[in-house]
C-alpha cells in the first residue's frame, strides 16, 4: 500500500514539475523579415540553427517562428498594426526603419537606446552594444524625435545589373554619364531589345522609387539640401519635408523637381512597353529581353543562380548626370545603400520586464558577428552593418563609399502610403501622357500641401502650421 | 390600446410556445448580429470619424461625406462604375441566356447535359487563377493578344498598361462571359415553363424568336430579375478584379469607387472616409435593388399549375 502511495506521490511530482518547467518557459515570437527557413527560392536554413543554438543555451526560453504575407507588403503593414493594437504582435518584430517614423507616435515601439549602451554578452569583452555597430547604423536609424526604435544589423542596397552578352553584341560598353546612358540605350533598342526593364504598377520595389532616388538625388542643389536638412542627417526627414512645404520652400514646381520629371520622361522611352502594368522584370533579364535593370541586392544571388540563365551579366552604377547632360547635373555618383536590411528588428513597448528583457537578449544573439555572419553569408543578398562580419561574395562593393544616397530618399520622403499611391498614379498619368507636364507639376504640389496638411495634424507636437 | 396590448401578450406567448426554436436559434441570430449587422452599424457610425482603424476616432460630421463629393478620384470611379455596371448587366442577360436557350432546346439530352456540364465546370476554378492567366494574356511583350496581333501584322498594344484601354481589357476578360451559375439559373428557368405552353406555341406557327421574346424571356423573368440584382450588387461592391489586374491604374483609369474605399481603408488608415464610401455605396445598392424589384415588373410571372 505504502509502495503504491509512494509510486503515485512520485508520478504526480513528476508531472508537477514538468508542467511547472514547461509554464516557466518564456516564449518569444519572432518574425525572421528576410531570413525566413524554407521559402523558395532561397531555402535558408540557418535561422533555425541559430535559435536551437540559443535555446541550448537558454533552456528556459523559446523562439517561435512567425510572420505572415510578404514582408513589407500592403498585408503585413496591416497584419502588425493589428496585432500592435491588440498588444498582440510577435515580441520581436520586423519594421522598416523608416515607415517607424510615421508608427512611433503610437506608442508601439521600444526605444533601443538605454539597451544599446548596455553589454552585449554574447560578443566577448564587448562594453556597450552599439560599438558592435559601424557608427551610420545608429545615425541613419534615428527616428525625428532622436529615438531609436528599430536595430538593424544588415544593410541592403540597390543596383543596375547588366547583360554583358547583349552589351557586346550592340558594341557599347557601361556607360558613365546620363547622356552616354541614353546613347547606348538607343542602340540596343535598335537591335530590337529592350534596352531598361522597369515597371511604374508599384512604387517599390521595382517601382518608379528607385529611379527617382538616382536622377533625383543627382539633380538636387545642395544648397537647398543643406538648407532643408536641419538636423544635419545628411537625408531630409519627413519632419523637415513637413515643415519646408509649409514655408513654401519645398513645392513641385522647383526646377530639380521638375527637371527630375524630364529626365524621367525621356528615361521611360527606354523601358518595356506597358511598364505601367506589372512585370516580371527578373524574368523579362533571364530571357534576354531586357539588358539592363534595377534591382535589390537580394536579387543577385538569385540571378546568379537561376539556371534559366545563359549569358554574362554585371552590375553597374547608374550614370551620373553632368552639368553636359543637365544644366542641374549634379556630377555625383548616387547609390541607394541603407538601412533596409532583412533584420529590421523592433519591440513592443507593452511588453512585460522579463519578455522585453529575453526579446533583447535574443536579438544581442542574432546581432553578435558570429551569428550574423552565418546568416549573411547563407542568404547572399545584405550586407552586415557589424563590424569585422565577412560581407557575401559580390556584394564588396555595394556600400560604396564615393557614393552618396538621394537626400529625399525617392518618393519616400513623407513615409505616407497614401502620398506614395497619389504620386505614383499621377506619375503614370503623366508618363502615359495623360495628363501635361504642367498638370502633373500642379497636382503634385496639391498632393505635397495636403500630405503635409494631414501629417502635421496628425503629430502636433511638431509645432508646424500651413501657412 | 387594449388589442395592442393583447397583440403583445399573444405574440410572447407563441415566441415562449416555440421556446426551444427560438434558443436553438440563438447562437446564429447572435452570430449575424456580431458578424453582419455590427460591423455595418458600425461603418454608419465611424463614417462621422476621422478615424485611421487603430486609435480613437475625432467626431468630425459631415466631413467625410463632404470630402467624398469633392474628391476627383471617387467621382473617376463612379463614372469607371457605371460603365461596369451596365456592361455587367448587358452580360448577366444576354451570353448565359442564350447559352441556356442553346443547350435547352438542343434536341440530344445527353449532349445538352454534356455542354451543361462543360459550361458550369470551370465554376470550380478560382477566379483569381482565370484573371491571373488573363493577365499573361494581355503581357505586353510575351503575352498572346501581342503575339496574335504580330502574326497579323498589326502593331502590339500595350493593353492593361494603357490608361485609355485597361479600362475595355478588363471588360473584355472573361470572353465568352458565360457564366456557369447564370446559365444553370437560366436553363432551371426555362425547365420549369410546362412543355404543353411550347406546344401550343408550335401550333401556333410562331418561330423562334417570337417564341424567345414572347414566351421564355416573360416566363423567366423571375430569374433576369434575380440575375441582374446580383450583376448590378456584383458591380458596385466588386473590386478584387481590378486590385489583381490594374490596381486601379495606370493612374486611376481602372478606379473603382469599392477600390478606392478599399485603398483609404486598408491602405492609407483613412477608415473613417472608407466607412463613408461604404455607407454610400450601400444607399446606391439599396436603392437600384428596390427600383429593380419595385418598378422592373415581370409581365407574366409563371406561377404552376
Amino acid at each position: 500500500m505504502l509502495k503504491k502511495c509512494l509510486v503515485i506521490l512520485f508520478a504526480v511530482s513528476l508531472v508537477f514539475s514538468v508542467s511547472l518547467a514547461y509554464a516557466a518557459k518564456v516564449t518569444i515570437r519572432f518574425d525572421p523579415g528576410a531570413y525566413r527557413p524554407g521559402v523558395p527560392p532561397k531555402n535558408l536554413k540557418m535561422m533555425n540553427v541559430i535559435i536551437e543554438e540559443y535555446e541550448k543555451l537558454h533552456p528556459d526560453v523559446e523562439i517561435k517562428l512567425v510572420g505572415v504575407g510578404e514582408y513589407g507588403g500592403q498585408d503585413y503593414g496591416t497584419w502588425l498594426q493589428t496585432r500592435l493594437l491588440t498588444k498582440d504582435a510577435p515580441e520581436i518584430f520586423q519594421c522598416n526603419y523608416d515607415a517607424a517614423w510615421t508608427l512611433y507616435s503610437r506608442g508601439w515601439f521600444t526605444d533601443w537606446i538605454p539597451y544599446l549602451g548596455k553589454p552585449n554578452p554574447y560578443v566577448p569583452g564587448n562594453k556597450r552594444w552599439v560599438d558592435i555597430f559601424y557608427p551610420f547604423m545608429c545615425r541613419e536609424a534615428r527616428a525625428p524625435d532622436g529615438k531609436i526604435y528599430t536595430v538593424v544589423p544588415d544593410s541592403a542596397g540597390t543596383t543596375t545589373v547588366y547583360n554583358k552578352d547583349i552589351f557586346k553584341k550592340v558594341g557599347v560598353s557601361v556607360p558613365t554619364t546620363w547622356g552616354k546612358f541614353i546613347n547606348v540605350m538607343g542602340k540596343i533598342r535598335a537591335q530590337g531589345i529592350i534596352p531598361f526593364g522597369n515597371t511604374t504598377y508599384a512604387i517599390c520595389c521595382p517601382g518608379i522609387h528607385w529611379p527617382i532616388q538616382r536622377i533625383q538625388g543627382g539633380l538636387i542643389p545642395k544648397e537647398l539640401v543643406q538648407q532643408l536638412d536641419i538636423d544635419k542627417s545628411g537625408r531630409i526627414d519627413v519632419r523637415e519635408v513637413c515643415k519646408a512645404v509649409s514655408e513654401g520652400a519645398f513645392r513641385a514646381d522647383l526646377p530639380f523637381f521638375k527637371e527630375t520629371w524630364r529626365l524621367m520622361k525621356e528615361f521611360s522611352k527606354f523601358w518595356p512597353p506597358g511598364f505601367t502594368g506589372q512585370l516580371d522584370l527578373r524574368q523579362l533579364f533571364l530571357t534576354q529581353k531586357i539588358a539592363m535593370y534595377m534591382t535589390h541586392t537580394q536579387d543577385l544571388t538569385v540571378i546568379e543562380r537561376d539556371p534559366r540563365r545563359n549569358f554574362e551579366w554585371g552590375t553597374m552604377d547608374f550614370p551620373i548626370i553632368t552639368k553636359a547632360d543637365s544644366p542641374l547635373g549634379q556630377n555625383k555618383l548616387v547609390g541607394e545603400f541603407g538601412l533596409w536590411g532583412g533584420l529590421q528588428l523592433s519591440i513592443p513597448s507593452y511588453l512585460p520586464k522579463e519578455a522585453k528583457d529575453v526579446a533583447v537578449d535574443f536579438c544581442m544573439y542574432i546581432s553578435a558577428p558570429k551569428q550574423l555572419e552565418r546568416l549573411v553569408l547563407e542568404e547572399g543578398g545584405f550586407v552586415p552593418n557589424v563590424k569585422g562580419v565577412k560581407v557575401p561574395k559580390g556584394l564588396e562593393t555595394v556600400r560604396n563609399p564615393k557614393a552618396v544616397n538621394d537626400p529625399l530618399h525617392g518618393v519616400a520622403f513623407f513615409g505616407s502610403v497614401d502620398f506614395e499611391d497619389k504620386y505614383n498614379r499621377e506619375a503614370n498619368n503623366f508618363l502615359t501622357d495623360k495628363i501635361s507636364f504642367d498638370e502633373f507639376i500642379s497636382r503634385m504640389q496639391k498632393i505635397f500641401e495636403d500630405t503635409t496638411k494631414i501629417i502635421i495634424r496628425d503629430n502636433p507636437e511638431w509645432g508646424i502650421k500651413l501657412q | 390600446m387594449l388589442s395592442q396590448s393583447n397583440t403583445k401578450k399573444s405574440l410572447l406567448r407563441e415566441v415562449w410556445k416555440k421556446k426551444y426554436a427560438y434558443l436553438f436559434m440563438l447562437p446564429t441570430i447572435i452570430l449575424i448580429g456580431i458578424f453582419s449587422y455590427y460591423p455595418a452599424f458600425s461603418a454608419f457610425y465611424h463614417s462621422f470619424f476621422q478615424w485611421n482603424g487603430y486609435t480613437p476616432g475625432v467626431y468630425i460630421g459631415w466631413e467625410n461625406y463632404k470630402t467624398m463629393v469633392q474628391d476627383p478620384v471617387l467621382i473617376k470611379s463612379i463614372s469607371n462604375m457605371i460603365i461596369l455596371l451596365i456592361w455587367g448587366v448587358i452580360l448577366a442577360v444576354t451570353m448565359p441566356l442564350f447559352t441556356a436557350e442553346m443547350i435547352f432546346w438542343l434536341k440530344s439530352k445527353k449532349t445538352g447535359d454534356i455542354f451543361r456540364f462543360l459550361f458550369v465546370a470551370p465554376v470550380v476554378i478560382p477566379s483569381v487563377v482565370g484573371w491571373l492567366v488573363w493577365r499573361f494574356f494581355y503581357d505586353p511583350t510575351i503575352g498572346l493578344f501581342n503575339t496574335i496581333l504580330g502574326w497579323l501584322g498589326l502593331p502590339p498594344q500595350t493593353w492593361l498598361g494603357d490608361p485609355n484601354i485597361a479600362l475595355y481589357c478588363l471588360m473584355f476578360l472573361g470572353f465568352p462571359w458565360v457564366n456557369g451559375v447564370s446559365m444553370l439559373i437560366y436553363l432551371a428557368g426555362l425547365q420549369n415553363i410546362p412543355s404543353e405552353i411550347f406546344d401550343s406555341v408550335i401550333v401556333d406557327g410562331a418561330n423562334r424568336f417570337t417564341r424567345f421574346f414572347k414566351i421564355d424571356v416573360p416566363l423567366i423573368m423571375g430569374q433576369i430579375k434575380l440575375l441582374i440584382i446580383l450583376a448590378v450588387i456584383g458591380s458596385i461592391q466588386g473590386f478584387t478584379l481590378q486590385l489583381i489586374m490594374t490596381n486601379g491604374g495606370p493612374g486611376y483609369a481602372t478606379m473603382v469607387p469599392a477600390l478606392w474605399m478599399y485603398l483609404n481603408g486598408v491602405a492609407f488608415q483613412k477608415m473613417g472616409y472608407a466607412c463613408a464610401i461604404g455607407v454610400s455605396l450601400f444607399i446606391v445598392i439599396f436603392l437600384l435593388t428596390y427600383i429593380n424589384t419595385r418598378y422592373i415588373r415581370s409581365g407574366i410571372e409563371y406561377e404552376g399549375s
